[in-house]
């Protein structure tokens, strides 16, 4: 009927009344609703216009001054460390490493920069740093135990006398008695290459731990006296040779157990001792079959008071000259 | 605040008493009534507020009770609307299919659905619902022409209208209580929306709510509405005839016997059988004939009923009504009263029965209207709701503010 339609305006509906209504004409609880209803939109204007302004702040300093925006941020100085360790690191070490300046901000420090700091030396084995608020830096240090010792030459000065962890990770050694490092046995045999600013882990080093531990507990009073720690025929025949003071030369094989090797070390030498209380012994323990070598230094070395074979003198001292002991028996137990 | 579960009360203010159900919709889409409050009315006569004060106080005790059974605050309010000051009127609106090759286009939907409605009101009056009849396309029923190939598209709205300030009046109630009325639906709409099913209103049915002070139906055709309509005629009018008939002054009275003996078709055949009055024979214990009770209820029944035949005229016709006719409202308990529709309208009848999924405390049928505002409502909410109020920041903005109310 009509192809282009004459809108008249629209009626009048329902809903254009207006439903706003005056307080008067509301119940109490009606009105208790609307002052309700102004509350939280007063709330949500003072949220939405503190929202505004914080934004406003926020573009006007990024554009005048940025450098603002991360001062807040860093404002407490770190005041204190908190140090947590398993080993014998003290604070001062820790302080001294971080190197941190009096004007650090707890929350600007670099935490991962921080942390490679501490493992750098070689000595902390695992370093977890933490922001503990308002202004302490928590530290907690997992140590690497030194098992043994080697002498390095670094340059032209004197040769440095350096650690060496279970895992064969070479370090300085910081905090540690004089005493504890004395009695650690000297490395011999062992090439140490650099490495940044340390040395590639000595290779082997498991096996010198196991044999200075089963050692340790299994014959104590020996263990004393071990010097040096040859790893030079270690790769080549699988042994490794021990200078002892109260021995001589001590080869032990590392595809046997260490605690049977040092019950034999022990039976073997206490049959020698009846025979030849004094005199530089060397003692085979790894040619295998349950079989003891033992052999007597030709010109015996003189007990008391004399020099005891130096680390560098590890080489020389295995090849001096033994004779066999050919009268010697030595019946094991079948245990052993 | 902006959460996607919302409480909507249902409230009926009606002329015997105020009825509001909470409805919980979750994701709009499913629905839990959670809350019943109900109050007697007053200051409302016939569907229309008369008392201002005295219906707010009604309403808003209503709608708290209804809050405290919900645990809930509501949030908007779906309202029926009632009254003899509703009418309406049928605009039909043909338009010729605007593309060459003769496919309906959306703008020839627009075209024609705004032709139909655009129909001015008297002065004070507004449009309560525009009602859409189906399309036809060159004559043939469709339910929606859009991309049909045809050259002429017809449709047809029954436009519902009242008064302005009793509209006004039975929002500024609600306003009281500081709750925005999103939806105004006509009682009638509402209860035939929850009492029958698309079936029934796809084969043709009507429905009648027996109110207490008025007689709201639809007839439902091809699916949708054909007409409403409104008799200021309810349940307070049977009860009106026994204190008259039976000379009872006091109203509660007569209510009891018209709940008792009350009868649409006359049964009785002994006219000596008598009844009492409360049965105690207390002082004031009366006896009256029950074929008089009978009489008189019936009388009033079937004019009642008669009356809304020859208002629905020519648009009701047995043979396109199906579905029969539906009655529920509080009167709808008067016995034998679908006996009597079946007679009146020549088809067959029945009392409403709500949804499975309503509550064995809500399926009386004084409940049905505020059952069906929450069930048309939420239809037309979402229908219409994406055309009136975009997502907007203002929208959620207005959805904090009034969330708390």
């Amino acid at each position: 009927m009509n192809a282009s339609p004459v809108k008249l305006p629209p009626s009048r509906t329902w809903r254009d009344l207006p439903q706003p209504i005056k307080p008067r004409a509301m119940s109490r609880e009606g009105r208790r609703r609307r002052a309700l209803a102004a509350v939280r939109g007063t709330g949500l204007a003072g949220l939405l216009l503190g929202a505004a302004w914080g934004g406003m702040e926020f573009v006007f300093t990024l554009k005048q001054n940025p450098a603002r925006l991360v001062a807040p941020a860093g404002g407490a100085t770190v005041r204190g460390l908190v140090l947590r360790t398993d080993g014998v690191l003290d604070e001062a070490w820790v302080q001294a490493t971080l190197a941190l300046s009096p004007q650090a901000g707890l929350m600007a420090l670099d935490l991962a920069v921080l942390q490679r700091r501490l493992l750098a030396g070689g000595q902390v084995s695992v370093a977890e740093l933490t922001r503990r608020l308002p202004d302490k830096l928590a530290v907690t240090l997992h140590e690497r135990a030194p098992v043994a010792r080697v002498l390095a030459q670094t340059g032209d000065g004197e040769p440095r006398t350096l650690l060496v962890a279970r895992d064969g990770t070479v370090f300085a050694g910081a905090g540690h008695t004089p005493e504890t490092v004395a009695r650690l046995p000297f490395l011999n045999g062992v090439r140490l290459k650099a490495a940044g600013t340390g040395f590639v882990p000595i290779e082997g080093m498991a096996a010198v731990a196991g044999l200075l531990a089963a050692a340790q507990s299994g014959v104590p009073e020996l263990v004393r006296g071990f010097r040096v720690v040859s790893l030079a025929r270690l790769e080549s025949d699988d042994v490794i040779t021990v200078q002892s003071d109260d021995v001589g030369e001590v080869i032990f094989g590392v595809r046997e157990e260490f605690a049977r090797q040092l019950a034999r070390l022990d039976f073997a030498l206490a049959a020698t001792r009846r025979q030849f209380p004094v005199g530089t012994l060397r003692v085979n323990l790894a040619i295998g079959g349950g079989q003891v070598l033992v052999a007597r230094l030709a010109v015996d070395l003189p007990v008391e008071g004399t020099a005891r074979p130096r680390p560098a003198d590890g080489a020389a001292a295995s090849t001096a000259k033994f004779l066999p002991i050919p009268s010697l028996s030595v019946n094991f137990p079948h245990a052993l | 605040m902006l959460s996607r579960t919302k409480f909507i009360g249902a409230v009926e203010i009606g002329t015997s008493k105020i009825t509001v159900i909470v409805g919980q919709v979750a994701r709009g889409r499913s629905l839990s009534l959670i809350g019943l409050g109900e109050c007697p009315s007053r200051g409302v006569s016939k569907g229309t507020v008369v008392d201002f004060k005295a219906a707010t106080e009604c309403v808003h005790a209503a709608l708290e009770e209804a809050e405290r059974s919900a645990g809930a605050r509501v949030g908007e309010v779906f309202l029926a609307q009632s009254g003899a000051h509703l009418e309406g009127f049928q605009n039909e609106a043909e338009v010729r299919v605007s593309s060459a090759d003769n496919m309906v286009s959306a703008l020839d939907i627009e075209n024609v659905c705004g032709l139909a409605k655009s129909k001015q009101l008297p002065e004070g009056r507004m449009v309560v619902h525009h009602l859409r009849r189906p399309f036809r396309l060159d004559g043939r029923l469709v339910p929606d022409p859009e991309h049909l190939d045809g050259r002429r598209l017809e449709v047809g709205y029954w436009t519902v209208h009242g008064q302005e300030s009793r509209i006004a009046d039975h929002l500024h109630v609600i306003r009281g209580f500081n709750v925005r009325v999103t939806e105004l639906i006509l009682s009638s709409l509402a209860s035939g929306s929850v009492m029958t099913s698309a079936d029934d209103r796809r084969h043709g049915v009507l429905v009648l709510d027996l109110g207490a002070g008025t007689t709201d139906f639809v007839l439902y055709r091809d699916g949708c509405a054909l007409l409403t309509g409104i008799v200021p005629v309810g349940g307070l009018h049977f009860t009106n005839d026994l204190s008259l008939g039976l000379r009872l002054n006091d109203q509660d009275q007569a209510e009891k016997l018209k709940l008792r003996h009350g009868r649409a078709v006359v049964t009785t055949k002994d006219r000596t059988e008598k009844l009492w009055l409360n049965g105690d024979l207390g002082i004031g214990d009366r006896q009256f004939p029950r074929l008089t009770i009978e009489q008189i209820t019936a009388a009033r029944a079937r004019e009642l009923l008669e009356v809304v035949r020859k208002k629905l005229g020519g648009n009701f016709d047995p043979e396109h009504t199906a579905a029969g006719v539906v009655l529920t409202g509080g009167a709808s308990k008067l016995a034998g009263i679908e006996d009597l529709a079946a007679q009146v309208f020549d088809v067959p009848a029945r009392l409403g029965e709500p949804p499975g999924w309503v509550g064995d405390h809500l399926r009386a049928p004084g409940h049905s209207t505020a059952l069906g505002l929450l069930h048309y409502g939420l239809g037309a909410s979402a229908e219409g709701s994406a055309a009136r109020r975009p997502a907007t920041v203002g929208g959620l903005l207005r959805k904090f503010f009034t969330a708390g109310n």
